[in-house]
């Protein structure tokens, strides 16, 4: 393999990219785990742009940070404020335009997701609770007023009573933005000081769910007393990331620190409360009470939001500043044209264009990301282009 | 290859040939390193020797240090004392020669390591420090180069 630099003189610098194969050179790339680091090496020279786009490493970035990323199922981007369909002559050259409008995304998206930020409370208002107890005065709206040490203050959500303590209750809330990282849930369960021997309605164990509604909510409809356990059942909502079940502590403010900071798709936080351990003295029955709850973490880019699709949801990026969906609007009734498997395009425009294949293959894409096998080649995952 | 004489303690070996023909006995615990080589002595291929095609003598030499290096299994701190000082290459060809030795011989960790190397050729540095180390012409147009940094321009403060 000659160098090719067209001197005479022995080059010990060389373009290690047109040394080795694109596997070894995959793994060099997938070795800049910072944002930037990818953004600069694809302004190094065409073939470094083309190989960064063409096997979609800024994906891989967001997916190594947060693997819910991994729901989306494709990806729409705007400029100038109006969705653009180019009809580019052919398939291969309007496959090429996707791949570069899903990279400039994902690039987006990955230094969204890997900025500095200061942790702060996320929810911007409650959706709902599976049961209330006395409405409104026990209403989870309760659950954002943070606890009053001075006055002991009443404010607080209570369950329904029931005999059985399995009986699981969830919490369902609103956050900023469409998209935003969470690290970091806070649960202050409710001690009854009126109450003789002051007892504390926690639950034994809570989990947390994070997606987005099948539908939109509409204002409304939220935190009611009619619809309650209808507008909080899981059909409602299609899920991206449920973590572990974490053990409550039973009397304190007990803060959980999800395993990784995850990004909530959609917008909405369920907090599950389970396994009663506290009888009301006067019914006999298992009550969960909360005072305060608090979702940390940091709402990402404006410019970033999603919108399901029937088969999934999309990643929606405008470069504009935009309102995150507005939760009632309509849903849009654009429909791609049929999905191709971007992996057959990349292959293509690789070997016309620099002559090589790429040779994927989901050992090495498992141990580029060493991790877990992904299933970032699967049917419903590829990167559609449409 | 199979010990010699009955009651024999000598290891087994298995002789790689470089492209070079260049012939290394080496006792098969340090060949294993390379999951290519396992195979084939699995599949009993290696009678005669193993040619490595792809593989220069002085390549070779080297991809055996790591392996004889790694196959004693020392202490941790002292491995990566080695490890350091082994990429620790002038010349990136022969770099270059060591990731496609260790992609084809299929040894994980020296993989690993020489990609890292390459990776942190490319951290932190600028577009230009970048195309100044590997000998990269620019072949955009300054209006490419202009949009594609504005793309993303919180990459380049240069």
């Amino acid at each position: 393999m000659g160098m090719g630099m067209g001197e005479e003189e022995e080059e010990d610098r060389a373009d290690f990219l047109q040394w080795l194969g694109p596997d070894t050179s995959a793994i060099v790339f997938t070795l800049l785990h910072h944002p930037a680091d990818l953004a600069r090496a694809s302004a190094v020279s065409r073939s470094w742009r083309t190989f960064v786009i063409a096997n979609q490493f800024s994906k891989i970035q967001c997916l190594r940070v947060c693997p819910e990323v991994s729901n989306f199922t494709s990806i729409e981007a705007s400029s100038s404020g109006s969705d653009v369909k180019e009809d580019v002559g052919s398939s291969a050259a309007a496959g090429w335009e996707n791949q570069k409008r899903d990279h400039r995304v994902y690039m987006h998206l990955s230094h969204s997701l890997l900025s500095h930020y200061n942790s702060r409370n996320c929810i911007i208002r409650c959706i709902g609770a599976s049961s209330t107890d006395n409405f409104p005065e026990e209403t989870i709206e309760n659950t954002l007023e943070p606890i009053d040490h001075v006055e002991m203050s009443l404010s607080y959500w209570s369950s329904g009573g029931q005999r059985d303590p399995s009986f699981p209750e969830c919490l369902i809330y609103m956050l900023h933005s469409d998209l935003c990282l969470i690290d970091e849930i806070k649960i202050q369960p409710f001690q009854a000081f009126f109450q003789y021997g002051s007892p504390i309605y926690s639950a034994q164990y809570v989990r947390f769910r994070m997606g987005y509604p099948k539908l939109p909510l509409c204002p409304e409809q939220l935190v009611s007393d009619e619809n309650e356990g209808q507008l909080t059942a899981d059909d409602n909502y299609t899920w991206t990331y449920a973590s572990p079940e974490f053990p409550m502590l039973q009397n304190v403010a007990q803060s959980f620190k999800l395993p990784h900071a995850v990004v909530c798709i959609g917008g909405v936080v369920k907090i599950e409360l389970l396994g009663r351990i506290q009888k009301q003295a006067i019914d006999g029955l298992y009550y969960v009470c909360v005072s305060h709850v608090q979702i940390l973490g940091n709402p990402l880019s404006q410019e970033l939001s999603v919108a399901p699709r029937e088969n999934g949801v999309v990643l929606k990026y405008h470069p504009e500043p935009r309102r995150s969906i507005a939760r009632c609007s309509d849903l849009g009734g654009e429909d791609g044209s049929s999905p191709s498997n971007w992996h057959n395009f990349a292959t293509r425009i690789w070997q016309s264009g620099t002559g090589r294949g790429i040779g994927w293959n989901q050992a090495l894409l498992s141990r580029l990301l060493f991790g877990p096998p992904l299933q970032l080649l699967e049917e419903d995952d590829d990167g559609d282009i449409s | 290859m199979a010990s010699a004489g009955s009651g024999d303690e000598k290891a087994a070996t298995v002789t790689l040939i470089s492209s070079d023909n260049e012939h290394f006995e080496v006792p098969e615990a340090v060949a294993t390193l390379s999951q290519t080589i396992r195979h084939m002595i699995e599949d009993g291929c290696t009678d005669g020797g193993v040619p490595l095609p792809n593989v220069t003598g002085r390549i070779l030499a080297k991809v055996l240090e790591y392996c004889n290096k790694h196959a004693a299994a020392s202490d941790k701190d002292e491995l990566e004392k080695f490890d350091k000082a082994f990429v620790d290459i002038d010349d990136q060809a022969t770099l270059f020669d060591l990731v496609m030795a260790a992609n084809y011989l299929d040894i994980r960790g020296m993989l690993d390591l020489t990609c890292q190397t390459i990776a942190d050729m490319i951290k932190g540095k600028s577009v230009e420090e970048i195309r100044e180390t590997f000998n990269i012409k620019n072949d955009f147009t300054p209006e490419e180069e202009a949009e594609i940094r504005r793309e993303n321009q919180w990459a380049f403060d240069d």
